[in-house]
């Protein structure tokens, strides 16, 4: 019986029932037996080794086994890498910083408003407090005011102050900090 | 005349409104919740604006986005349509506070409409005959018995604010009152916010016609020829018919000279619709509709009046022009109210993935449908209005025979085949029938 590892020489050995190749399991009876079911399970417990080629001869019976390397087994859709590189997968890529960015859109029908007291109440740029307001919509004289919803940073002001906007109009581009 | 006037509906009356308006050289503006960002009237209109997400509550019924629309878009006027915000007072005195006008009666109007029972009792003592009833609303259910039992069973309990079939009960005797007036009352308070209730005695086997009007503000009313809206599915109309068939001259006559009294007590303007309920040769008033009807487009083949413009153009103040001698039977239309819904009336949801619309000789087709879009449970599932007319009767029903084997809505479940069975029914081709037409239907 011969027995070998991938990527190593196919050497010649004698047969030893008492020392079987790693994960197989020893052949408690007599390997002339491997027949039937008793085949199919040997062939199965051979399969999750890495042993790729199994030869056994014993009176009457011949019996060579031989596994095809990973990359010729899964066609030319892959290419054949080493061993080592099948066993340990380069890492995945350290994932991207999820960008936190949001959209503020507009609550109400009306004219938005950005500045107060001749003021812009914010800027591109700046850094604010959760809770602090950054504009309003004037619906029929109600203000509908927009509130920071976290601390956030603002990346982009969309609407310019007094236009006149729908609902569901993207009025901020915060950044969450 | 108007500038610029906001559309505040959806679907084929948005689209009606919008293709009048371009006619007038009015610019319109379209609404829209979210669900109707890609629809027909968004895309036909001059302008748009987004008012809220696809709940009727939070878009075509929120009053403070439509008026915030109309003053963002500096329009000048607002019309409502149907359903919706048609007939609803607050919405109109809101208009008026706004400066913006509201295309439809005065206040006072649609107040009077409003209050069923009130405009009744009113009608009434103009000596204009009324179904037997209560005197106005009823107090409670134990004052409501007595008056049942005054004006003898089958009666119907009616929601005083109602309207489209919904706060209405028929109890046929003194074991079914009590239920029926508890489902009617908070059938009413759920949809009309107002759980007023009147009764009348249930009329069995009635027909349900209707005139339209049109007045301006200086008193001049004109009436036009009937429509017969007696084929219904749960007190729903869904098929109409001008001139209804088998309606004596002197009958028409009266019914519309009575509607144009009761468009004067009232002091109505633009154009609206009075409703009664015919026996034989006698009729009863039953309510007045202060907007734009579903069914209007039957009234405009068989006179070939546009009433959308003569909506516009009245309630821009403009003097009426036509004169009653000016409007005049044409032609006979009959109308079938597509809708997408099972074989139990209730509403069928989905993408519609074919869409073949009737055209030829005689076919009006009043539709925002396209193949693709998709129905929500958001609104009113009537999809279509397919109006045919013709030289006689038979001849607009024949049109409409082959109008309906031309439809092809795939996608959805449709009542294009009841409409096909309506059509071939013995009775309704003799134009014998009433509003229990289709219970009785083979």
């Amino acid at each position: 019986m011969k027995e070998r590892k991938e990527n190593e020489p196919a050497v010649n050995a004698e047969m030893d029932e008492k020392t079987p190749p790693p994960g197989v399991p020893p052949p408690s009876e007599s390997v002339a037996e491997l027949d039937g079911l008793k085949l199919k399970e040997f062939l199965t417990e051979l399969g999750k080794t890495d042993v790729i080629e199994f030869e056994y001869e014993n009176k009457d019976t011949h019996i060579v086994i031989k596994k095809e390397p990973l990359g010729r087994i899964m066609g030319d859709e892959i290419e054949e890498k080493p061993q080592s590189a099948i066993e340990s997968p380069p890492p995945p890529p350290p994932p991207k910083p999820e960008a936190k960015t949001k959209i503020l859109k507009s609550p109400a029908v009306g004219a938005f408003y950005l500045v107060e007291n001749d003021k812009p109440i914010v800027s591109v740029g700046d850094v604010t407090k959760k809770g602090k307001k950054l504009g309003w919509v004037d619906s029929m004289g109600i203000p509908q005011e927009i509130f920071a919803p976290s601390d956030c940073r603002i990346i982009s002001i969309l609407t310019s102050d007094s236009s006149a906007v729908e609902w569901g109009q993207e009025l901020f581009e915060i950044e969450e900090i | 005349m108007f500038k610029k006037v906001l559309v505040a509906n959806r679907g084929e009356i948005a689209l009606r409104i919008i293709r009048a308006l371009k006619e007038l050289s009015i610019k319109s503006v379209a609404v829209y919740s979210e669900a109707d960002k890609d629809s027909l009237p968004v895309q036909l209109a001059d302008d748009k604006i987004c008012i809220g997400p696809p709940p009727a509550s939070a878009s075509y019924l929120n009053i403070s986005q439509i008026i915030s629309a109309a003053l963002v878009k500096k329009c000048d006027a607002i019309h409502p349509g149907y359903g919706f915000l048609a007939e609803n007072l607050h919405f109109a005195e809101i208009c008026e506070t706004y400066g913006l006008t509201y295309i439809g009666p005065s206040s006072e109007a649609i107040a009077l409409a409003g209050q069923k029972a009130k405009l009744i009792e009113i009608v009434k003592k103009n000596k204009i005959p009324v179904i037997p009833g209560s005197n106005g609303v009823c107090k409670d259910v134990k004052e409501a018995l007595k008056t049942a039992l005054q004006i003898k069973f089958p009666v119907i309990v009616k929601a005083s604010a109602g309207g489209g079939g919904k706060g209405m009960r028929v109890a046929m005797n003194q074991s079914e009152f009590a239920n029926a007036y508890d489902v009617a009352s908070s059938e009413a308070k759920a949809a009309f916010l107002n759980p007023d209730i009147y009764l009348e005695k249930f009329l069995e086997g009635p027909k349900h016609i209707e005139i339209q009007i049109a007045a301006d503000r200086m008193g001049n009313v004109v009436y036009f020829p009937e429509r017969d809206c007696s084929i219904q599915r749960n007190h729903q109309k869904i098929l109409e018919e001008s001139p209804s068939p088998k309606m004596p001259p002197k009958l028409r006559k009266k019914l519309g000279e009575t509607a144009c009294k009761i468009a004067k007590i009232t002091k109505y303007d633009t154009v609206g619709t009075i409703e009664f309920l015919v026996i034989k040769n006698n009729f009863y008033f039953m309510e007045m509709n202060a907007r734009i009807q579903v069914e209007h487009p039957v009234t405009e083949l068989v006179s070939d009046i546009d009433l959308m413009k003569l909506q516009i153009t009245l309630a821009a103040g403009e003097k009426l022009q036509l004169r009653q001698d000016d409007i005049k039977i044409l032609c006979s239309s009959v109308e079938c109210r597509i809708n997408s819904e099972d074989a139990n009336f209730r509403p069928s949801m989905g993408q519609i993935t074919r869409l073949d619309i009737p055209g030829g000789p005689g076919v009006r087709v009043d539709t925002a449908l396209r193949q693709g879009i998709v129905m929500t449970p958001f609104y009113d599932s009537m999809i279509a209005k397919i109006i045919t007319y013709g030289r006689s009767r038979g001849e607009a029903i024949e049109k409409m025979k082959r109008s309906l084997g031309e439809l092809k809505i795939e996608g959805v479940d449709t009542n294009i085949e009841l409409h096909k069975k309506i059509l071939d029914d013995e009775n309704f081709r003799k134009g014998c029938y009433s509003t229990d037409f289709i219970k009785i239907m083979k």
